[in-house]
């Protein structure tokens, strides 16, 4: 084998790209088409979508098929992508009292204006392997939409509504505190992280836009570990939904234009307004509730729940616990990073690593030398040994 | 009427940029900013447009001290930057006779952030790294440069810049690394950088004194 | 810049968008400005993973012309495969020319050394940078780094040289070295060997510095000063390869790779790809840097 200077990089790089293809259809299956995947994946194109901060179930598909099914490559897709096309416009703020309702649930009330609407989940599915799932053929699906379609009493079904929020019963009964109710609500202002470096201490606007681009598994594991301790949030759900929300942005002439519906997932963790330090001052002597807020793309509960955690445990900075840690937390849950940085170890390391070898080498050569001089039987301390000796 | 047809946003933008930035880390280093038809207001030296052109964006803001509407109108047409007030613009445009209050109320930037220290763009008359003929009508700087980017001094020679201005400039890199980044545009396309950390000494022709900045 | 087209594969010359360049191009004069100071950037992603080079990328690409020659190494080697993947890119989408020889190279885009052929004043050196911050191994957070900067307040990285050399006879500084530069800016010149951290005062060529998962410009404009923090009495010193020569050219004078063979037998060889190649020609010895560190070790070696 030859040292790197013969010049193989480029060829050993085209034969890698080949040999990624070729796993990807060696076994001569029929190719999967972006509908099936858009159609049957719905969970992991929400997830990409989430962490690639871009809405675009088609181009989350495409993502997908090009990566074999990992999901945070096919998040780095999207967000390379997303970064190179234009920004048109800002939508208007999303109120998701509007939302279209798929999924609603509160764990703080057993009953609630509106109802428990417990929708798709597959909270209660048992998660025992389904083996009829090999056979899946194109008639039994159409036999269970005819099955289902029948179940729909036309009778039953009402006008579409919206449904209030919970906080709001808390808060028509004086019991929530908003976030610039804290004491030191800090910087309120609304910024993007994707076009200026984040500065800490973040505005809250950062920390959400980041945790809502966040790998679900990093901020997962950040916001449990809130919950078991290292930490002060556990929380309750005050409500959780999922569904589809309008989008409108101002035309040039000042209109309020509809240009779709994306579907997102919204958490409001009911959780204990910070305590003000002095008395007479933010909570005084009521332990208020405050809410830990999450929302992110597509259909993504833990994520948003997580979010929830983590926004409110955010807000009582302290470096005691991670989740409480503002750089800790947003520095270490982007998705892409972490992954390129760890990843990046695979590069090679010689130069830097012959560098260090040599202060070892050299420090090793101090120690004999030290070693010598002290043996000698003259009586004489050692000298410090100085550092320039060949 | 104002929107600039021949100017290529991705090649022109590029080329002055590197002959900007290669000033900028040469401080004295003469270039000439030219190479495309542009119709800037009379009030701005075309090298000054050129450089709004190549840097300006809607991220970032401008000051003008003369015919600000006009100059508002070219740049936010061409660059989709906005005006804004002189102690918060990011970008001043001003004229070597503007009195120096303007560039004292530039920001300097703050000791964590020091690079949102205001650029301020200068149009002056000549720029020259050759002694410029003197006469009567005319206020000529000599002005002896050195600090990073100049291997030993570097001396330009500025007509059309009023030395108070320049005096300002000193106070408000006074405590480096606050300060203003400037720019001198002439009327021949010419333009020359002095960053904050640029030491200048001045010699002022008709009245042959030194002052030393910096 | 084209309009958006579903499933078209236009992208703008050199990838990134004409706003996110003129960011980077106002950040990069301000970063020369003030020479070692770590300017924050938006640093949007690229097809290329965060830690690869993507701030290297960043640079590269916001100052790219058509004229450019552009050379790209990584560990010194243009044959890498890391290198060749950037090149490739950078070629795809600007149409530039490349290189290997570092002399006709205008933008050099490099990943942890210098060349060892000295650059010129026409000539820009970009380096790709994991950890911008120098003071991350003695305070975690950059709440306190920024605030360390801003008041030149570096007393903890002193006392953390100053620690090492107590407990291990030396510095013990290998890669990415702390600088001082403008005598204001501490700054991390990038992992390159301390072999190169002279290369960088009073230079005649312009350096620039990408670290875009940290989101982090910085500068050192030519003739400018670098010193590598040492105590009066502990000095930096670069790596010693004492009689050491290249196998495949016999000469010393340059920083070597250390290469095991099956046998476990060990050699060296020049780590510069295109120093070595150079070497191997008949042309004469291209000339390296000035700095004195380098001089001393070419006076015994030649």
């Amino acid at each position: 084998m030859g040292y790197v200077a013969v010049k193989g990089g480029t060829e050993a790089i085209a034969n890698s790209i080949a040999l990624v293809e070729f796993y990807r259809v060696k076994d001569e299956t029929t190719p999967i088409e972006i509908g099936q995947l858009q159609a049957q994946f719905r969970l992991a194109i929400d997830k990409i979508m989430g962490e690639g901060s871009f809405y675009a179930p088609e181009y989350g598909a495409l993502a997908l098929k090009q990566v074999e099914g990992d999901v945070l490559e096919a998040a780095f897709i999207m967000r390379a992508f997303r970064a190179t096309v234009s920004r048109q416009y800002y939508s208007s703020i999303i109120d998701t009292r509007n939302m279209f309702v798929q999924r609603r649930i509160s764990a703080s009330f057993r009953d609630i204006p509106g109802g428990q609407v417990l929708g798709p989940t597959y909270d209660y599915t048992q998660r025992i392997i389904d083996t009829r799932l090999a056979t899946e053929s194109y008639e039994q699906v159409q036999a269970f939409l005819t099955r289902f379609r029948a179940n729909l009493a036309d009778t039953d079904l009402t006008a579409v509504k919206t449904f209030g929020k919970v906080i709001d019963l808390l808060r028509a009964q004086g019991l929530l505190k908003g976030v610039n109710e804290d004491p030191a609500p800090g910087d309120t202002r609304v910024v993007d992280v994707t076009r200026e470096a984040i500065r800490f201490p973040a505005p809250r606007s950062a920390r959400l836009q980041m945790l809502a681009r966040a790998e679900t598994g990093g901020i997962m594991a950040l916001g449990y570990s809130s919950m078991r301790g290292h930490g002060s949030v556990h929380p309750t759900v005050g409500e959780l939904r999922v569904g589809l929300v309008d989008v409108r942005v101002l035309d040039p002439r000042g209109r309020n234009r509809y240009i779709g519906r994306v579907r997102v997932t919204e958490a409001e963790m009911i959780t204990s307004a910070k305590a003000a330090k002095k008395k007479g001052r933010g909570a005084g002597n009521v332990p208020y509730y405050s809410i830990g807020y999450g929302l992110c793309f597509g259909h993504n509960e833990t994520k948003a729940i997580c979010m929830g955690i983590l926004d409110r445990a955010m807000r009582e900075a302290s470096t005691d616990s991670p989740s409480q840690d503002q750089e800790f937390v947003l520095y270490h849950t982007d998705g892409i990073e972490a992954m390129g940085f760890t990843n990046h170890l695979k590069l090679p390391h010689y130069v830097t690593f012959q560098s260090g070898l040599n202060n070892v080498r050299e420090a090793i050569e101090r120690e004999k030398q030290q070693k010598a001089a002290a043996d000698q039987p003259t009586g004489i301390a050692p000298e410090s040994v100085l550092l320039d000796q060949e | 009427m104002i929107r600039e047809t021949a100017y290529n946003t991705v090649f022109d933008a590029q080329t002055h940029f590197r002959l900007l930035m290669d000033s900028m880390a040469r401080p004295g280093k003469i270039y000439m900013l030219n190479g495309v038809a542009i119709n800037p207001p009379r009030s701005l030296n075309r090298a000054s447009a050129l450089i709004g052109l190549a840097l300006l964006n809607a991220d970032v803001t401008f000051f003008a001290s003369r015919s600000p509407d006009d100059i508002a109108d070219y740049l936010r047409t061409n660059t989709a930057s906005r005006p804004a007030d002189a102690p918060t613009a990011d970008f001043l445009f001003l004229s070597g006779i503007d009195d120096p209050t303007l560039i004292d109320r530039a920001q300097t930037g703050s000791l964590s952030y020091p690079e949102t220290g205001a650029s301020v763009i200068i149009d002056v008359t000549a720029v020259s790294d050759q002694p410029l003929p003197a006469n009567d009508l005319a206020q000529i700087l000599t002005l002896h440069l050195t600090g990073p980017g100049i291997k030993t001094t570097q001396t330009v020679f500025i007509n059309g810049l009023n030395p108070a201005l320049l005096d300002s400039v000193r106070k408000k890199n006074a405590e480096y690394p606050l300060g203003i980044d400037l720019i001198l545009a002439d009327a021949d396309d010419r333009v020359i950088c002095l960053p904050r950390t640029t030491k200048i000494a001045v010699h002022h022709h008709q009245s042959n004194k030194w002052d030393t900045l910096l | 810049m084209s309009p958006f087209q579903k499933f078209s594969h236009q992208f703008n010359f050199a990838f990134i968008d004409e706003n996110t360049k003129r960011e980077i191009r106002r950040k990069l004069l301000k970063a020369i400005c003030i020479p070692g100071y770590q300017v924050p950037y938006s640093s949007p992603e690229m097809p290329i993973a965060r830690g690869w080079g993507t701030g290297g990328l960043h640079v590269t690409l916001a100052i790219i012309g058509k004229t450019d020659t552009v050379k790209v190494i990584d560990q010194g080697s243009d044959a890498s495969v890391n290198a060749c993947n950037l090149r490739d890119f950078i070629q795809r989408v600007t149409n530039c020319a490349t290189t290997f020889d570092t002399h006709a190279a205008s933008l050099i885009q490099t990943r942890h050394r210098i060349p060892e052929e000295v650059l010129t004043n026409n000539q820009i050196l970009i380096f790709q940078v994991p950890q911008p911050e120098p003071l991350r191994s003695v305070e975690r957070y950059e709440t306190k780094t920024r605030e360390m900067h801003g008041e030149a307040d570096y007393a903890k990285m002193w006392v953390a040289l100053y620690e090492a050399y107590v407990r291990f006879g030396g510095i013990m500084r290998g890669a990415d070295y702390p600088v001082m530069v403008n005598g204001r800016y501490i700054m991390a010149p990038s992992p390159i060997p301390r072999w190169d951290v002279p290369n960088l005062h009073q230079s005649e060529c312009l350096f620039l510095f990408g670290a875009g998962r940290e989101k982090r410009l910085y500068a050192v404009p030519p003739h400018t000063d670098v010193e590598p923090l040492e105590f009066d009495d502990v000095r930096f010193s670069i790596e010693r390869f004492g009689d050491i020569r290249c196998s495949l050219t016999g000469k010393a004078g340059a920083f070597m790779d250390e290469l095991y063979d099956d046998m476990g037998g060990v050699r060296h060889v020049i780590n510069d790809s295109d120093f070595l190649d150079k070497l191997l020609t008949d042309i004469p010895r291209p000339a390296q840097w000035q700095n004195p560190y380098l001089q001393e070790k070419l006076n015994q070696t030649l």
